[in-house]
């Protein structure tokens, strides 16, 4: 933004000063309007798929050799089960505060995702009285390391 | 020894006026609103929860794709269809009365998810494979799985493959 602030005496013109005083009360007005307005927090969106029974039945035969199911339980435990050729369970407890324990998840994600790099797609399910704001820290998690998640039952 | 004390009075009456310098004011104001202007949310997607809805948040920083698409919306009294009330809840649990009830709403939530598809798939374009199987999910933080997994499978089973669930993430 430029002023014209400065005086010119050329020839007998009169001094043109810009009358910034409005153009600021409009700002002033517009800033506290804007700040009263705006929201820090911004709108995501986690894509995940969804299956029905009969789906699943037609795919069996589609099946992958190995397939990862991550089940979050009421005590904000988890029960990783890999199944396929050589099926494993993994237990995983909450932290000491008694909250899921998502990085120790997010490292046991990772292993498994080592040790079976075709592993792809990932069934996420819940016992029914967990919180959604639970389900979505795992979904979360999960996808950090496995994007296609599908929930389950 | 003492600090010498400043001062901003000075000895002589300034006697010329003293015009307040604001362009520089007006400079920050611009690059303010400028600031605002930007951080403000203009998405095409218009997503406005209902009131009294806390969406769960995000706990690290991604981006995640958007997509457009009807709304169902879990609350703690009712679960809405594109803003419609469709199934009664009690304390985010569908109300206890005999197996026929459940059924009854879930009948009628999935009636009014195979609406709004076939709305939408009305709405986008025929070309698009993937036309109407887009569904953005609103639920509040503390709705159980349970619920949830009811509106799911209504929505798998209107042809819904595509869900978004919607949280609140940091800019």
């Amino acid at each position: 933004m430029s002023s014209c602030g400065n005086s010119h005496e050329n020839g007998g013109e009169s001094d043109v000063e810009l009358n910034l005083a409005p153009v600021i009360d409009c700002f002033t007005v517009l800033i506290t309007y804007l700040l009263v307005s705006t929201s820090f927090l911004s709108i995501e969106m986690l894509d995940v798929n969804v299956t029905v029974d009969s789906e699943q039945a037609s795919n069996a035969d589609q099946t992958p050799d190995v397939t990862l199911q991550v089940r979050l339980q009421d005590a904000k435990t988890f029960e990783l089960t890999v199944t396929g050729k050589q099926p494993t369970t993994y237990r995983i407890p909450a932290s000491k505060n008694g909250e899921i324990n998502a990085a120790k998840l997010r490292s046991q994600l990772n292993k498994v995702k080592k040790r079976w790099p075709q592993l792809r797609d990932v069934s996420v399910s819940a016992d029914p009285s967990v919180d959604y704001q639970d389900l979505v820290l795992v979904i979360e998690t999960v996808k950090s390391t496995l994007p296609q998640i599908t929930l389950g039952e | 020894m003492p600090p010498r004390k400043r001062t901003f009075i000075t000895s002589e009456e300034q006697t010329e006026d003293m015009p307040l310098q604001i362009t520089s004011m007006a400079d920050i104001f611009v690059i303010i609103l400028v600031f605002l202007l930007k951080s403000l949310s203009t998405g095409i997607v218009n997503i406005t929860p209902t009131q009294g809805m806390k969406l769960p948040h995000l706990t690290t920083e991604q981006k995640y794709e958007f997509k457009e698409g009807p709304k169902v919306e879990v609350l703690a009294g009712a679960i809405l269809v594109d803003q419609k009330p469709i199934v009664r809840l009690e304390r985010f649990q569908l109300p206890n009365k005999g197996e026929d009830s459940s059924q009854e709403n879930y009948d009628s939530l999935l009636k009014a998810l195979t609406i709004e598809r076939s709305k939408q798939k009305g709405k986008l374009s025929r070309n698009a494979a993937s036309a109407g199987e887009t569904l953005l999910m609103m639920a509040d933080r503390k709705a159980p799985y349970a619920t949830l997994k009811i509106v799911m499978n209504a929505a798998a089973e209107a042809g819904y493959g595509d869900l978004r669930l919607v949280v609140l993430g940091e800019k």
